[in-house]
């Protein structure tokens, strides 16, 4: 008898319980198992609880695919691999939501423009590309603009999000997600030597009402030997390269959080740096 | 003093009593406070003013036993108390659903029919704990189900979104094994048998995805998006060749035949996912790529006869060296097939 006896819906109840892994795999065990574990009322429950307000405050980016009519006739286990993939714009469009494939979590990524760079807002330090200007052997962006470091000796980005918008009792991590314009540039010795980035820059992260936490240092340029103390990038699957900032766990008590990226030790000139973005994930 | 005489005489004192029958005949009174914590037996009382005698006794569902109804008795017995701490209820509870897992089901289905959510839910809960990161063959062994997809069902393609390779490599495998259950059928009916050589080592292969931890492909999370498929897609064009093993007629019998099977299993994954949309005229050719790409993925197996030897050993090679790779560093190979899309490969190399 066991689990046979109780009806679809039933089974779909437990699978809801499970996980979304769990609920791929379970398609495996029986065609009535499958059916459940496909069914709207499980992936209902692996979506974030306020997903539909969030798709229907999404800023249409113009592809049909995106605009939130559509995606509301998906079904909710297409609509959560949707989710995954494809991040989709909100606010004014310079902060993507996507969620975490495996735990159901929402993403966040702060565009380059939600970001508090000191002189961005001067043309000869830093140069605001619209994305489709961006030379092709650049990765894409997912905003309308990234911001391109011309020239600057003091490089200060902030970012702040809050929390409460977050996945509840989470760990988080910020990362600073970026890539250099002297990749496109051919001839091997050459490629880093302009951005004065070859020095780590230090990172991090605190709740808005308590004083500055500890700066770690950060090395931005790829190459990196592994032996220098500190963190090291990582290339992303969309090409972008990214930085680990810091981490912080969302508890229902603190409102604000500031990462911070800062080079305003070494009094050089640092270029050729793109910033994407800082993106919010679970860990 | 007869007790009837006791009842009209102290109303209040006495506490009403509700009368049950479960589907074996059998009848048994219950405190009305208790019974009436089941929205389906208050809506009987209420609604239809059932169950205030014997002869009027409420008929329970099916589903009902009376061990079970004894156990939701008692589960509403403590619960339905409104001074109760949340703490004291948490504790009752876990104490109460200690039973095995075949009781249970059991009782999710006894509570289920009398709408009694809230112990479906604990229940429910427990259960998904005993399923948690079980593999199907474990979860069909641990409730008895019975393993009734086809071969073919288990072995659809995976959704390549993002032409991994590894992807199409586990496709391939799968197109291969497809192709050899074909031919096993055919050659069952023709009662001959043969000693396929790779044979053993893609079963063993796959029943070791399958079975140990056959959820790979759908680990993989299927995706929505449309398939990049364009091998896929090349090979279609190629037409079968009529001087191929079986006479022309045969394979392109059995092609058509496995094409009407395989396009009905097609058919029926894709009707998941097609839903009607009236104004999405712009997402409807996406999904019909979808379907003439999986489709295409089918027909992998036909065609990889028609390929070029040389190319078809190497792409047997690949096939084979990903099966020996996936059998010796399998944990390493879960873990990455498990974190796809989320890998973060540190940067070693660059350009």
């Amino acid at each position: 008898m066991g689990v046979t006896a109780l009806p679809e819906e039933c089974i779909a109840t437990i699978i809801s319980f499970t996980s979304p892994r769990d609920a791929c795999r379970d398609a495996l065990v029986s065609r009535m198992f499958g059916s459940a574990a496909g069914s709207d009322l499980v992936w209902n429950r692996f979506l974030p609880p306020d997903y539909q307000q969030i798709i229907s405050e999404s800023v249409s980016s113009g592809s049909s695919s995106s605009s939130s009519s559509s995606l509301n006739n998906l079904s909710k286990k297409d609509l959560y691999f949707h989710l995954c993939h494809n991040p989709i714009l909100i606010g004014n469009g310079n902060r993507s939501f996507a969620i975490d494939k495996l735990s159901g979590k929402k993403c966040y990524m702060l565009g380059a423009r939600e970001l508090s760079i000191i002189w961005g807002d001067t043309p000869q330090y830093w140069d605001w590309t619209p994305s489709a200007e961006m030379p092709v052997s650049l990765p894409q962006s997912r905003f309308s603009e990234v911001a391109h470091l011309l020239d600057v000796c003091w490089l200060d980005i902030k970012g702040r999000i809050e929390t409460n918008i977050l996945s509840p009792n989470t760990r988080y991590g910020a990362y600073f997600v970026y890539t250099f314009v002297s990749l496109a540039v051919k001839g091997e010795d050459e490629k880093y030597y302009n951005t004065g980035l070859d020095r780590p820059v230090k990172v991090s992260i605190r709740f808005e009402n308590e004083n500055e936490g500890n700066a770690t240092n950060a090395y931005l340029l790829p190459d990196t030997p592994e032996e220098h103390d500190g963190r090291h990038p990582h290339m992303r699957e969309d090409m972008w390269m990214e930085i680990e900032i810091g981490e912080f766990f969302t508890d229902q008590v603190h409102g604000m959080v500031e990462m911070c990226l800062m080079e305003i030790e070494n009094g050089n000139w640092k270029s050729g740096l793109v910033v994407h973005g800082i993106e919010l994930r679970p860990k | 003093m007869s007790e009837v005489d006791m009842q009209v005489i102290k109303p209040e004192m006495m506490k009403s009593y509700i009368w049950l029958q479960t589907a074996d005949g059998s009848i048994q009174q219950v405190e009305q406070e208790v019974a009436m914590f089941c929205p389906m037996i208050c809506h009987e009382i209420l609604q239809k003013g059932m169950g205030s005698s014997k002869n009027y006794a409420i008929s329970l569902p099916q589903r009902v036993n009376p061990a079970m109804l004894s156990l939701i008795l008692d589960y509403c017995r403590f619960h339905q108390v409104p001074g109760r701490s949340n703490k004291e209820r948490k504790s009752f509870d876990e104490r109460f659903i200690r039973m095995d897992t075949k009781r249970l089901c059991e009782l999710t289905s006894a509570a289920d029919s009398l709408q009694l959510k809230p112990l479906v839910d604990l229940t429910s809960r427990a259960l998904a704990r005993i399923i948690e990161g079980k593999t199907p063959e474990e979860i069909r062994e641990i409730f008895h189900l019975p393993d009734d997809l086809t071969e073919e069902e288990k072995l659809e393609p995976l959704k390549n979104s993002t032409d991994d390779p590894r992807i199409r490599l586990l496709n391939r495998l799968y197109a291969r094994k497809r192709k050899e259950l074909k031919e096993r059928d055919k050659l069952k009916s023709v009662e001959a048998e043969e000693d396929r050589v790779d044979d053993r080592s893609v079963d063993d292969l796959l029943s070791f995805i399958n079975g140990g931890n056959g959820e790979v492909r759908k680990f993989c999370f299927t995706d929505s998006k449309g398939v990049k498929t364009s091998k896929g897609k090349k090979k279609n064009r190629r037409r079968k060749d009529p001087q191929k093993n079986a006479s022309a007629d045969e394979s392109v019998e059995s092609h058509e035949k496995d094409s009407n099977c395989l396009n009905f299993i097609c058919h029926r994954t894709e009707v998941d996912k097609l839903r009607p949309h009236p104004g999405e005229t712009s997402k409807l050719p996406d999904e019909e790529d979808e379907a003439f790409a999986h489709k295409v993925e089918f027909d992998d197996g036909d065609i990889d006869d028609e390929i070029d030897p040389a190319l078809k050993e190497e792409i047997d090679r690949e096939v084979e060296d990903f099966a020996r790779r996936l059998n010796s560093d399998w944990p390493e190979r879960m873990q990455e097939i498990l974190s796809l899309g989320q890998e973060r490969r540190p940067v070693h190399f660059f350009h």
